[in-house]
């Protein structure tokens, strides 16, 4: 009984913690089923809510093509960027090398410095190679993702060495330890990584918008940004368009749930 | 010992390295070459560049609203990143069970961290707006009056980072529960034998095996903090100001936004300066924090 | 002969095979007349116009990395004072549209000088008027039909307006120097005279000590201009405000929403009525190879015909003043508000870093209308400020 009355307790206060975290979330709903022009209205209830917004964003721009084009770059480039990761972290957490910790100083220090610093040389790069315009220029200069490796690494040493040790007293190789203990092992990361990419590339605004010379390679960002103008700013439209963007992670996080975080083989460490 | 030295490591990592070497080595070592040389004409970036010596540098070693700027970004990190952890770590050993609508609420925890940091500064403006705003209004119902939280300097940043942290927290949650698996549950089943209460084994086993995602989480929230810009350009634009002797400076005036403002006025040279200082800065504390929580990296 | 012709036009788009890169950022509504604009020009010369559409929001950076990059496309159109960046850092080809020139709206010309050149040639032009609500007028018992005409009669209206238990306010104002520029003007203080900054006159000093008088002495003023407040658009937006200064842009907005609201001139200080302009220009970059048909194609765009088009389809002021007299204000009341208001307005100096100016009087002006400093040594301050980012380039 008390653990009953402790419990509801519990939950009652995380309920009440999940509206507050939620709150900018349901306003951003609430803001674009108002008409268009009164999202700066003080009004709470829209009078009448309306799907306008929707239908304006979906319609008045070539936002399918858009859709497409982010969802062609932010699963290749997010599929990409998680094997490299993964890959590399693996090296890092688990394997000794020469010079392990200056390469891996190096790597970090990339992280450390504004991102906005690299879009100059990177664009220049791009150009040499001739990848302007296309979907190569969009998602290669972002495969070495240092912020996902950091993350795997940090992670696969929460894995214990012991496990590690086993598999290679029964002579299982390099490879074998990847691939077969890892990988599994590290399944909500890896999965977490791969979410994290994908959502990265989907909010890209700037360089996929640098890269792009022809409407026809815009993505849901640039696309969104077409709703502000030098003046105005189209608040329900925006906030309509914010939410059909964050449908597809959002769908993707509900189904793939237990990857994230029970991990693929839960009963893999029982210690 | 893990495993023995090899060369082989290398075959997982060049892959990586690669893509590495071209797309963002080779911009960081032209960043750090800029940040030595001005650019003399915007038409030829890479070519017309005048070799000043340290002379970006030393100006930004007098440059007050630089300091300043700094200050604040760290003092934004010392509001988020503990906030954030703290958080984050009750959420995932709250949801660290099966229970019903557990996947509802990681879910909905999660949620927020998705949107763009950009549009969830402009509705959190909207929430914080005076006297109008929903937050005044529902405080001032149950008969708190509140000042203007994002145009007074004692409020500003906390509502900003307050706002982020509960974005942000999600996220935190996620790899704490990530972490939380590979805990092997022998530990606890041995310390419940031995009688240890649940609290101490939060303090002498699940939180000292979090460390490593802990040291992420303040490593990623130290280099956050340095180059926040999104939200403060979204929410106060670097209001309110406050006087500092003959100074006037901005509460919330932080190291991105000045960032931002100097690529924006071109001065790419000492942009360049400036993010060296702050990659100084950042390895710095993070090199301590490391040492703090003992973890190696 | 007809056979001539005929082969003439099969052959002249091969001759003339040059193919102008052009990056707009107009919204929806101008991106559809300026591709009817495009399509007659393409028709009338043959040369063929490729026109990419960018976002407002990045553009600057989008145009930047591609100057640096040597990529950038032969015409564009950008703000006034990213106009002044690019014109100092040599990124732009000065423009010669010959006598037309003498037809474009003095004021948006001249901000496209610098050095007796001309960087760029207007295509959109704005300047602030004061906004007032109707209904507001009304029951503060004020003729809706006659808004203040002087600062001191302004000043009245704005008090009887001012109901705070209501949360009601005369007036409403940004802090920013561009928004500020109106009233420094109409007091009759100036910006900028030879590359030096002169707001610390006995007018400046004036201007701004009205400014601060409306929000702590007169207090009709709420603080719209504080980081997090109600901003002078919401508030009139939502009726909270009943003045406020505002640009053309506005009005579409306003007339959905279902606001009733007149726009009349700035009000006239010691000097007038004058008012600060706004507005995009063509530019052309330095790396075209194209310059005789980029030109001609800005020529197309500020042509009477394409201005005529352009002002009566989208309601906008016209950059060419052949078209005023067939601007449609029977469609478009409120222009006739804007093109007089027009004859009192001053030209927008080409500086090099314009926002650094904003960045840095800003917060000065903030702490004076804040009470944390004099509005004489705010001044002082600024203009210190200020001559020392003019003197660095």
């Amino acid at each position: 009984m008390v653990n009953k009355v402790k419990a509801f307790i519990i939950y009652f206060w995380l309920t009440v913690f999940l509206i507050v975290v939620l709150f900018p979330f349901i306003w951003m709903i609430i803001t674009s089923l108002k008409p268009i022009g009164t999202g700066l209205t003080l009004t709470i209830i829209p009078r009448p809510p309306t799907l306008s917004n929707y239908k304006s964003v979906l319609t008045q721009y070539k936002f399918g093509r858009y859709f497409v084009n982010s969802l062609i770059v932010a699963s290749i480039g997010a599929l990409g960027a998680t094997v490299l990761c993964t890959m590399a972290a693996f090296a890092f957490a688990k394997l000794e090398f020469p010079f392990k910790r200056p390469l891996f100083g190096m790597f970090l220090s990339v992280l450390m410095v504004p991102g906005l610093m690299f879009v100059v040389p990177q664009f220049a790069i791009v150009y040499r190679l001739g990848w302007i315009n296309t979907y190569k220029a969009m998602i290669i200069p972002h495969l070495a993702n240092v912020f996902g490796m950091f993350l795997l690494v940090q992670y696969m040493k929460t894995i214990p060495d012991e496990l590690v040790d086993a598999a290679r007293v029964d002579g299982a190789n390099n490879w074998t330890i990847f691939l077969k203990l890892i990988v599994p092992l590290s399944g909500a990361m890896i999965a977490t990584v791969f979410l994290l990419t994908f959502q990265f590339h989907w909010n890209n605004f700037l360089w996929q918008l640098i890269v792009a010379t022809d409407e026809h390679m815009y993505t849901v960002p640039v696309g969104l940004a077409m709703f502000r103008s030098a003046h105005e700013e189209l608040h329900t439209l925006k906030m309509a368009a914010s939410a059909i963007s964050i449908l597809p992670i959002t769908m993707i996080f509900i189904f793939a749930q237990r990857y994230f975080i029970e991990g693929i083989l839960r009963g893999a460490i029982k210690g | 010992m893990v495993s023995r030295t090899s060369w082989q490591a290398y075959l997982f990592i060049i892959p990586f390295a690669i893509f590495f070497a071209v797309f963002l080595g080779y911009p960081f070592f032209y960043a750090l070459y800029l940040s030595f040389h001005k650019v003399t004409d915007i038409y030829d970036a890479f070519n017309a560049l005048k070799f000043v010596h340290l002379h970006n540098y030393i100006k930004l070693m007098k440059d007050v609203e630089f300091w300043w700027s700094i200050l604040m970004s760290l003092l934004y990190g010392a509001i988020t990143i503990p906030l954030s952890i703290f958080v984050s770590l009750i959420l995932a050993n709250l949801l660290h069970r099966t229970f019903s609508l557990v996947k509802l609420y990681r879910t909905g925890f999660f949620l927020p961290y998705l949107l763009d940091v950009f549009v969830v500064a402009i509705v959190w403006k909207f929430l914080y707006a005076h006297p109008y705003g929903i937050i005044t209004q529902l405080l001032q119902r149950i008969g708190i009056n509140i000042p203007p939280l994002l145009a007074s300097p004692k409020t500003a940043m906390l509502s900003v980072a307050i706002a982020m942290t509960l974005k942000g927290c999600g996220f935190g949650m996620l790899l704490y529960l990530a972490g939380l698996q590979n805990i092997p549950r022998s530990l606890y089943e041995a310390a419940s034998i031995d009688g240890a209460p649940p609290w101490k084994q939060l303090f002498y086993i699940t939180l000292p095996m979090l460390k490593p995602i802990t040291l992420f989480m303040v490593v990623t929230g130290i280099i956050g903090a340095l180059s926040a810009f999104a939200e403060f350009y979204g929410m106060t634009g670097g209001g309110p100001i406050i006087r500092v002797g003959s100074h006037i400076l901005g509460c919330t005036k932080v190291a991105g936004l000045y960032l931002f403002r100097n690529l924006e006025s071109l001065k790419l040279g000492y942009a360049a300066a400036i993010s060296f200082v702050l990659l100084i800065i950042a390895l710095i504390i993070s090199a301590v924090s490391a040492k703090l929580l003992r973890v190696e990296w | 002969m007809r056979r001539f012709i005929a082969l003439m036009t099969v052959v002249i788009p091969f001759i003339v095979d040059a193919q102008l890169k052009v990056w707009v950022s107009y919204n929806d509504e101008e991106f559809a007349v300026f591709k009817q604009l495009v399509t007659a020009f393409e028709e009338s010369t043959g040369i063929e116009v490729n026109v990419q559409r960018i976002p407002f929001e990045g553009q600057e950076q989008k145009i930047l990395t591609a100057c640096a990059t040597r990529t950038a496309p032969d015409l564009a159109r950008v703000d006034c004072a990213f106009l002044g960046k690019l014109a100092h850092r040599h990124a732009l080809l000065d423009i010669d549209i010959g006598e037309l020139a003498d037809k474009i709206v003095p004021v948006a010309l001249q901000s496209c000088i610098l050095n007796g050149k001309l960087y760029g040639v207007p295509d959109q032009l704005t300047c602030v008027c004061l906004f007032y609500n109707k209904r507001l007028f009304r029951e503060a018992g004020l003729d809706p039909n006659k808004p203040p005409a002087t600062w001191a009669e302004f000043l009245k209206y704005a008090q009887k307006l001012t109901d705070r238990s209501k949360g009601i306010y005369g007036f409403a104002m940004r802090n920013t120097l561009w928004w500020t520029l109106p009233f420094f003007y109409s007091f009759g203080a100036n910006f900028i005279e030879d590359n030096t900054c002169v707001l610390n006159s006995p007018e400046a000093v004036a201007a701004l000590q009205f400014k601060v008088d409306l929000y702590r002495k007169y207090k009709v003023e709420p603080g719209a201009w504080k980081s997090g407040a109600i901003d002078p658009d919401m508030g009139f937006q939502n009726e909270k405000y009943a003045m406020v200064l505002n640009g053309p842009w506005k009005i579409k907005l306003l007339k959905t929403i279902g606001i009733d609201f007149g726009v009349a001139p700035i009000p006239a200080g010691k000097k007038g009525g004058y008012t600060t302009i706004g507005g995009t220009n063509f530019v052309i970059f330095r790396g075209t190879k194209h310059k005789h048909e980029a030109v001609e194609f800005i020529k197309f765009i500020v042509s009477k015909e394409s201005q005529i088009k352009w002002a009566n389809e989208l309601g906008q002021i016209p950059v060419n003043m052949e078209a005023f007299p067939y601007v449609d204000t029977i469609r478009h009341p409120y222009l006739k508000v804007f093109l007089y208001q027009l004859q009192y307005a001053i030209a927008r100096p080409v500086l090099a870093d314009y926002p650094a100016i904003e960045d840095v009087a800003n917060p000065i002006m903030e702490a004076a209308l804040m009470g944390e400093k004099p509005v004489k040594e705010a001044l002082e301050l600024i203009v210190y400020k200020i001559n020392a980012i003019l003197q660095e380039e």
